[in-house]
C-alpha cells in the first residue's frame, strides 16, 4: 500500500532481494508505484472510458431511462456477486449461487400461491441461507473443499428444481403485490436498485468496519496467523457461506419478483458474470483482494458494456463474447496486481 | 580408506541483501569418505550445501572436481557433476510407489511412449541392494518409515550417478533404532566408493561415522579435522562456539515469582516426550536446543495450539485442557510463533491492524472495530516498543525484521496476556532490533508476567533466561540457573554428548 516505505532489510528473504538488486533502485521504484496504479485505477479508468465512447456513439445510452433500466437489470446479479465476493474474499469458492438463486425464487413463487408475499419472501430467504449452511457444514466440518461441495449443492438444487411443479415455471394465483419488489419505483429509481444499493452498503460495513468483517479477511489473508490469533476459521468461513447463500435467496427472489413467474432456470447463468464481477472488482482500487465496492463497479461495467453494445447496434453475438474479454482482461490484470502485491 | 581430493572448494562466499553468509570457506572431500560438516545453526552449512547444489551461485571463489573447475548454473549441473542431496525434508510423493519415486523427475526407461515398469523395478531393487536395504519396490511410499523413506531418497541419489552424496540431517527425525540403518548405510557407500558430506547437529554421530570433518562458524571457515580429533569433544564444541565464555553479559537474577503455567508428562507425537515444566512470574525461562528438539510443538501444546496426546497443563493453578489458541488467548497465554510472516501477520495489511488482530473485540464498540483506538494504540507502542515505521498505516511486509517482531509483540501485549512464549523471537532481526527485544522480553518479566523464551542462539538464551531448560529429541534433559551456567556445558547438552562433558570442559 505504501510504496515510499524503505525497503525492507529482512534477512530472511534473500531470494527476492537479490533478484529485485538487478536494476537501478530508484528506476525501479518508480515502475513499482506505476504497476501499482495502473492495477488500482485501471478497471476506472477504463470503465469511465468505456462510458463516454458509448455516450458518443448513442444519444440513448446515457439517458435516465436507459441507466435505470441497466442498473435494474443488473440488481439481482449484483446482490448475488456480493455474497460470492464475501466468500472469496476467505478464499473459497461457492459454485451454487446460481441455483440457489433459481431455487429460492421458484420456492418463493410456489410459496406464495398459498402463504402470499410475506411468505414467499421468508421461504426465498430461508432456502438461500439454508443452502448457504448445508455448503459452509460440508466444507468445513467434513473438509470437503468448497470447489466439489458447491458445485455438488447445485446439481441437488438442479436435480430438485426439475421436480418441483414438474419442472414447469410456476404462474397464476401469485398474489398482486408479489411484483412489488421486482417492478416498484421509488421516485424514478427502481426498488430493485434500491435493495442492491443497501445490501452493498450493508456488505460493506460489514466487511470492513466490524470486527467480524477484520476475521474474514484475516482468515483470508493467512489462516495459520489468525488462528494463532484466537480466530475460529471454520465459524467465519461457515457464517460466509450462509451470507453467501442468504444474499443469492435474495437476489432469486427479486429476479423472480420482477419476472412474475417463478422460472426453473432464471437466475442459473449468474454464476459466471457473478464470478468476472467480482475478479474484476479484485483489481480495482486494491492490490489483487477481494471488496464489495470493487465488485459493484465489476457489476457496472459488465452491465454498461453488454447494454452499450446493444445500444449502439453491436450484434448480440458479440455482448457475451465482449463480456468474456473483459473477464480475463480483469483478470490477468488481477493476477498481475497480486505479483506486485505480493512482492 | 579414503583416496585423492575429488572435490575441491577454495575461498567460496556469498552474501544475502549485503549480509555475508559465507565467507572464503575451503571444503576438500575426497573420494570415499565421510565428511562431517558442522557448526550452529547460521554458520553457513545450508549455504554451503546450497551452492554445491547448484541452488545459489557462489560470490566468489572456484570449486573443482578431480582437479577440473566446474560451475553449476543450476541444480542439474551439478547432478550431472555427480553430486546429489538427500534432503531433511524427503522429496517424494507419498501416494506414489518406491519405484516411480526413485525415478521422479528423471527419464524412465520406455518402449514407445510406455514405461518399461519392470525394468524400473529391477533398477531400483539393483539400488536397494547396493544400500544393503530389502524394501518392496512396488509398497507406497505413504507406508514407509522415515528412515526407508530416507532409502529410497539415496537409492534416487545413486540412479543418478552421484559419486558425493550431501546428508542434511539424515537422522533430525529418526528414532534410535532407525538411525542404526542411516549408519550402516552410510558405511556402506564408503565401502562403495562414494564421498558421503554428512551434516548433523549430534556430535557423537559425527565422532563415530566421519573421516574428517569441517567447522564453520559465522560463514567462516573454522578448522578442518581428522577422525582421531572428532573424539576430543572438548576442542570441538570450543571451535563450533568461538566465544569465550567470560564475555557473557547476563541479567540480573531475580526473586522468582509464584508458578504461573505449569505441565507434567506432556506427550504429543514423539516429537515432546513426558515433558514437565513449570514456569515462574517475574523471571524468564529459556528453552535452549536445536531446531527439531521439540521446542516449538511444546510451546504450541502450552498455548493450546495443538492438543497433547498425554499429560497435562495447568494455568494459574487450574486445568488448561485446550482445543485451540482461542482458550489459550482467553487464559491469558500468548505466543509469538517462530514464523513471523506465516504464523504471526498478514503481510499486506497495514500495521495497525496486524497490532489488533488478536484482541480485537477491545478496539471495538458494538461490533464495528474504532480506528481511532487502534490508532491510539498503536502511537503508544510505536513510543513504547521502539517500532519505526512511516505510520500505522505502514504496510506490514514492507517492515524491517526488528520493526515486524515488534509488532507482532505489541499485538500480543495488546491482548493483556501474562504468560508470553517467545518462539525465536530475533530470527531474521537485525543485530540492533535484538537487543531492544532482549530488553523487550526482560522488561515484560520484570513486570511480574511469565515469560518463555525459546532460542537457537545460545547465548542469547543464556543472556536473557534466568532459568535455562534444555530440550533435545522432545524431552527436557536439563534445568538450571542460566547465571551459573556456561555455553560449554549447554552447548554439550543441547548435542547429547555421550559422557557429560561439563568436567573435561570446565573443569
Amino acid at each position: 500500500m505504501n510504496a515510499s516505505t524503505p525497503t525492507s532489510t529482512d534477512t530472511s528473504r534473500p531470494d527476492t532481494t537479490l533478484r529485485r538488486s538487478g536494476s537501478p533502485a530508484a528506476q525501479s521504484a518508480v515502475a513499482e508505484k506505476g504497476m501499482v496504479l495502473l492495477s488500482r485505477y485501471g478497471t476506472l479508468v477504463g470503465f469511465v472510458l468505456m462510458l463516454i465512447v458509448f455516450s458518443t456513439l448513442a444519444d440513448a445510452f446515457l439517458t435516465a431511462s436507459n441507466v435505470a433500466n441497466v442498473l435494474k437489470a443488473a440488481a439481482a446479479m449484483g446482490v448475488l456477486s456480493i455474497g460470492l465476493t464475501i466468500v472469496l474474499t476467505l478464499g473459497d469458492f461457492d459454485l451454487s449461487i446460481g441455483y440457489t438463486a433459481t431455487g429460492a425464487g421458484m420456492l418463493a413463487a410456489g410459496t406464495a400461491q398459498s402463504f402470499g408475499m410475506v411468505g414467499g419472501t421468508a421461504a426465498a430467504l430461508l432456502f438461500g441461507a439454508g443452502v448457504g449452511l448445508v455448503n459452509g457444514l460440508i466444507v468445513t466440518r467434513l473438509g470437503v473443499s468448497a470447489f466439489i461441495a458447491t458445485l455438488g449443492v447445485g446439481q441437488i438444487i438442479t436435480g430438485w428444481l426439475l421436480a418441483y411443479n414438474g419442472g414447469v415455471q410456476v404462474s397464476g394465483d401469485l398474489p398482486p403485490d408479489f411484483t412489488l419488489l421486482g417492478r416498484g419505483t421509488i421516485g424514478p429509481i427502481p426498488l430493485m436498485v434500491i435493495v442492491w444499493f443497501a445490501v452493498a452498503v450493508a456488505a460493506y460495513l460489514l466487511m470492513e468496519r466490524t470486527v467480524v468483517g477484520r476475521r474474514m479477511y484475516a482468515v483470508g489473508g493467512n489462516p495459520v496467523a489468525a488462528r494463532l490469533s484466537g480466530i475460529d476459521g471454520k465459524r467465519v468461513r461457515l457464517l460466509a457461506f450462509v451470507l453467501s447463500g442468504l444474499l443469492a435467496g435474495l437476489g432469486g427472489l427479486m429476479l423472480t419478483s420482477s419476472l412474475g413467474v417463478g422460472n426453473p432456470t432464471a437466475a442459473v447463468s449468474y454464476l459466471l458474470p457473478a464470478f468476472a464481477a467480482s475478479f474484476i472488482g479484485a483489481a480495482t482500487l486494491r492490490e489483487g483482494q477481494f471488496h464489495v465496492g470493487g465488485t459493484i463497479v465489476g457489476v457496472l461495467m459488465l452491465s454498461f458494456l453488454a447494454n452499450g453494445l446493444v445500444v449502439t447496434g453491436v450484434e448480440r453475438a458479440w455482448t457475451t463474447a465482449a463480456q468474456g474479454i473483459v473477464l480475463v482482461a480483469a483478470v490477468t490484470i488481477s493476477t498481475f496486481a497480486r505479483k506486485v502485491a505480493a512482492r | 580408506m579414503s583416496g585423492d581430493v575429488w572435490l575441491r572448494v577454495r575461498g567460496v562466499a556469498k552474501s544475502f541483501a549485503g549480509v555475508p553468509a559465507l565467507d572464503g570457506v575451503d571444503l576438500d572431500i575426497r573420494a570415499g569418505e565421510v565428511h562431517g560438516l558442522i557448526g550452529q545453526n547460521g554458520a553457513g552449512k545450508s549455504t554451503l550445501i546450497k551452492i554445491l547444489a547448484g541452488v545459489h551461485r557462489p560470490g566468489a571463489g572456484t570449486i573443482e572436481i578431480e582437479g577440473e573447475p566446474v560451475t553449476f548454473p543450476d541444480a542439474a549441473a551439478s547432478a550431472a557433476a555427480g553430486i546429489a542431496v538427500l534432503h531433511q525434508e524427503p522429496q517424494v510423493v507419498g501416494d506414489m510407489a518406491v519405484y516411480e519415486n526413485v525415478y521422479l523427475g528423471l527419464v524412465p526407461p520406455r518402449a514407445g511412449p510406455l514405461l518399461k515398469r519392470n525394468a524400473m523395478r529391477r533398477t531400483c531393487r539393483e539400488m536397494l541392494e547396493r544400500l544393503g536395504v530389502t524394501l518392496d519396490v512396488d509398497e507406497r511410499i505413504s507406508a514407509l518409515s522415515a528412515a526407508q523413506v530416507a532409502m529410497v531418497g539415496l537409492a534416487r541419489c545413486l540412479l543418478l550417478g552421484a559419486r558425493l552424496i550431501i546428508m542434511d540431517e539424515p537422522t533430525a527425525s529418526l528414532g534410535a533404532h532407525e538411525v542404526e540403518q542411516v549408519y550402516r548405510t552410510v558405511e556402506r557407500l564408503r565401502a562403495d566408493g562414494l564421498s558421503v558430506v554428512y551434516v548433523s547437529h549430534r556430535l557423537d554421530e559425527i565422532a563415530a561415522l566421519c573421516d574428517r570433518a569441517t567447522v564453520l562458524r559465522d560463514g567462516r571457515l573454522v578448522g578442518e579435522l581428522g577422525h582421531e580429533k572428532l573424539q576430543d569433544r572438548r576442542e570441538l564444541v570450543q571451535m563450533i562456539l568461538g566465544v569465550e565464555p567470560s564475555r557473557l553479559v547476563r541479567a540480573e537474577e531475580r526473586e522468582p515469582g509464584e508458578v504461573a503455567l505449569s505441565a507434567r508428562g506432556l506427550c504429543w507425537r514423539n516429537r515432546v516426550v513426558d515433558v514437565d515444566l513449570d514456569v515462574r512470574r517475574g523471571e524468564v525461562t529459556g528453552i535452549a536446543g536445536f531446531v527439531g528438539a521439540g521446542r516449538s510443538e511444546l510451546a504450541h501444546l502450552l498455548f493450546g495450539a495443538a492438543r497433547p496426546d498425554a499429560g497435562w497443563i495447568e494455568i494459574n493453578g487450574t486445568p488448561f485442557r485446550a482445543s485451540s489458541p482461542r482458550e489459550g488467548i482467553r487464559r491469558g497465554v500468548a505466543l509469538l510463533p517462530e514464523d513471523r510472516r506465516h504464523q504471526a501477520s498478514v503481510g499486506e495489511w497495514t500495521v495497525r491492524e496486524n497490532l489488533t488482530l488478536a484482541a480485537l473485540s477491545s478496539f471495538a464498540s458494538g461490533g464495528f472495530v474504532r480506528r481511532r483506538r487502534e490508532r491510539e494504540r498503536y502511537a503508544i507502542d510505536e513510543g513504547r516498543l521502539g517500532i519505526k515505521a512511516v505510520g500505522a498505516e505502514s504496510r506490514f511486509s514492507h517492515l524491517s525484521g526488528g520493526n515486524q517482531q515488534k509488532v507482532v509483540i505489541a499485538k500480543w501485549l495488546a491482548t493483556d496476556a501474562d504468560i508470553l512464549i517467545f518462539d525465536e523471537p530475533t530470527q531474521g532481526v537485525d543485530v540492533g532490533a535484538q537487543e531492544e527485544i532482549h530488553r523487550l522480553v526482560r522488561d515484560i518479566a520484570d513486570q511480574g508476567r511469565a515469560v518463555l523464551f525459546i532460542s537457537s542462539d545460545l547465548e542469547e538464551t543464556l543472556r536473557v533466561s534466568d532459568r535455562l531448560l534444555v530440550m533435545r529429541e522432545g524431552r527436557i534433559v536439563a534445568d538450571r540457573r542460566a547465571r551459573t551456567s556456561t555455553l560449554q556445558e549447554v552447548l554439550a547438552l543441547c548435542f547429547g554428548a555421550a559422557r557429560d562433558p561439563l568436567e573435561e570442559i570446565v573443569g
